[in-house]
């Protein structure tokens, strides 16, 4: 009993991880192989690859999708900071209660705040684009980011503060040389998990954007619509892996950094 | 002349919702004052030291900083530093640069050679010398104390609120760190308040000692007053008579009237035997009392 117990905890994990990655296993052998149509393997390639780069559309695309999500990452994480502290920092009354309605966007199925984004851009004449898109993101990431930062926040010591400023530091240098420094992992963190959160929505973006503003997921799709080809296969397999590289990399760095 | 009390609390209270942690509290200490504050855990004391720090506001009463009031002026503008119970070191910052915190800010513009200086001063003064360049996580709990302890040091405060400064150190050491403390608190003098739970160490160290109960004062005075004439049973147990015995008084002489010198007093206790004392209470024949030897 005490001898099976564990190997049928790494089986069960076996299977687990192949049910997470198998399909993307797939996406990615078959990015590499110039099959058309159908599943078998006819040798090595990288002309998909070579398809996604020369595609004009795709390039658009990645455009308009990082004109959208470096900006709203950045807007919503300063705005996270900044609400986590008013949440955190202040007692005002009904604190708890703005708290818990911020969290709710992120129960609420896309297609809600989708539609109703889109309800509430038109009844203010805006025109659907970039900027609606932008709009749009930043307001379901700003959710995210407070979140994550909040709970940074909650294990920030009290007693740091009270000493910074029992040293003679006032509320603002306090902020600077002690709070935020603490808070950095967490708003890294919550900058990190932003990027792929808004990157990669497809619903919300969907409802909001307009006539020849599409985002990367958007343009996937429409191509998807007109049959499916495997520089999809490449393009989904890049915009997998190159992030990771990206993590990665950047995590190397930080450690050479450290020493 | 008159000297001006360089701490003084008026009728000082301060609830945490149902909880009363101090309760209508009066003191004056003097300038370069040795102040221990000795009591239970729970009893007010880190709140006592929080209020004159400025890291609490009262709920009523007043603070007096070198006679001004200072209920409403942030911790930042009091002339005060605190020790803190649990150290509170800067885990992003290195040994050198949680020394070097306050120094370093705008308001006191130290000039950065005065500051590395002065650092390494502190540094040797509570035997670190070799850890500047560590992080507090790379320290044991005695030397994370010790780093606190230079931090407030360095700034030469006019009051130092010291909570269990010491209590993480070995006896050897936290001799040592008595003898340095009381050495630069009359060398600069610097009014002290100082909790501690360790009592020979208040007696030893202190000019006077207050116990502390429930929020408020159970008895202030010298460290001989306190530990030879208790006023209370409270106070008696508290500094370690173990031996306390209730009694009748079955005959009291109170003394001359307006002489210093307190008469004599019998006391039979409960178990029969009877006992001769000091009549420091002035009590009369008939009156239930108790007492420890
Ligand atoms: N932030 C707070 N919120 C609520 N209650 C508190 C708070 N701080 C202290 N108290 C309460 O106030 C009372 C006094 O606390 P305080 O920290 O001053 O005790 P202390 O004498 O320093 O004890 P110890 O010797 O254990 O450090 C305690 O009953 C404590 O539970
Ligand atoms: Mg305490």
């Amino acid at each position: 009993m005490n001898q099976t117990s564990p190997r049928l905890l790494f089986i069960g994990c076996v299977f687990l991880f192949v049910f997470m990655y198998a399909p993307l296993l797939v996406v990615i052998v078959f990015s590499l192989t110039p099959t058309e149509y159908g599943v078998s393997w006819e040798g090595f390639t990288l002309k998909w690859y070579q398809a996604v780069f020369d595609n004009k559309n795709i390039q658009a695309a990645l455009k308009v999708s990082l004109m959208v999500t470096i900006p709203s990452v950045l807007i919503a994480t300063a705005i996270g900071t900044i609400t986590a502290f008013t949440l955190y920092r202040s007692k005002f009354i009904g604190r708890a209660l703005f708290q818990g309605v911020l969290y709710i966007p992120l129960i609420m199925p896309d297609l809600v705040i989708g539609i109703s984004l889109l309800l509430f851009y038109t009844s203010l004449n805006l025109e659907l684009g970039i900027l609606t898109i932008l709009m749009a993101h930043v307001s379901f990431t700003i959710p995210l980011t407070t979140l994550v930062i909040i709970a940074r926040m909650q294990r920030i010591d009290r007693n740091l503060e009270d000493a910074a400023m029992d040293l003679g530091a006032d509320e603002w240098t306090t902020m600077r040389k002690v709070t935020l420094p603490l808070l950095k992992p967490g708003i890294l963190a919550a900058a990190l998990l932003a990027f792929p959160w808004s990157f990669n929505d497809f619903v919300i973006t969907f409802f909001v954007s307009g006539v020849g503003s599409s985002t990367l997921p958007i343009r996937v799709y429409s191509m998807i619509r007109l049959g499916v080809s495997p520089i999809i296969n490449a393009l989904g397999t890049l915009i997998v892996v190159l992030p990771l590289i990206l993590v990665v990399l950047g995590l190397l760095l930080e450690r050479r950094r450290m020493g | 002349m008159k000297q001006v009390a360089s701490v003084e609390l008026a009728h000082v209270v301060k609830r945490y919702g149902d909880v009363i942690a101090v309760n209508d509290l009066s003191l004056v200490i003097g300038e370069g004052e040795f102040f221990s504050l000795l009591g239970p855990s729970g009893c007010g004391k880190t709140t006592t030291l929080r209020l004159i720090g400025g890291l609490e506001t009262p709920d009523s009463g007043e603070v007096y900083i070198s006679g001004e009031v200072v209920n409403d002026r942030p911790p930042y503008e009091r002339s005060s530093n605190i020790v803190f119970q649990n150290y509170a070191l800067f885990p992003h910052l290195t040994v050198n640069d949680n020394i070097a915190f306050g120094l370093r800010l705008k308001s006191r513009r130290t000039p950065e050679p005065e500051v590395k200086k002065l650092v390494a001063q502190a540094l040797e003064l509570v035997h670190l010398e070799d850890f500047g360049a560590r992080r507090p996580i790379q320290l044991s709990g005695g030397q994370q104390q010790r780093v606190a302890l230079a931090r407030a040091l360095i700034l030469r405060p006019k009051v130092l609120l010291l909570d269990e400064p010491l209590g993480a150190l070995d006896r050897k050491l936290r001799k040592a760190m008595q003898k340095e403390l009381r050495r630069i608190q009359q060398e600069v003098n610097i009014t002290f308040v100082y909790v501690t739970h360790d009592q020979e160490e208040a007696m030893s160290m202190s000019d006077r000692v207050a116990v502390m109960r429930n929020g408020d004062f159970e008895q202030i005075g010298s460290p001989q007053e306190i530990f030879q004439s208790p006023q209370t049973r409270f106070t008696a147990d508290f500094m370690g008579a173990c031996n306390i015995y209730s009694g009748r008084v079955i005959a009291a002489d109170a003394g001359e009237v307006g002489c210093a010198s307190a008469g004599t007093v019998q006391i039979e206790t409960e178990t029969g035997f009877t006992v001769m004392s000091r009549n420091n209470l002035e009590l009369s024949s008939g009156a239930a009392t108790s007492f420890s030897i």
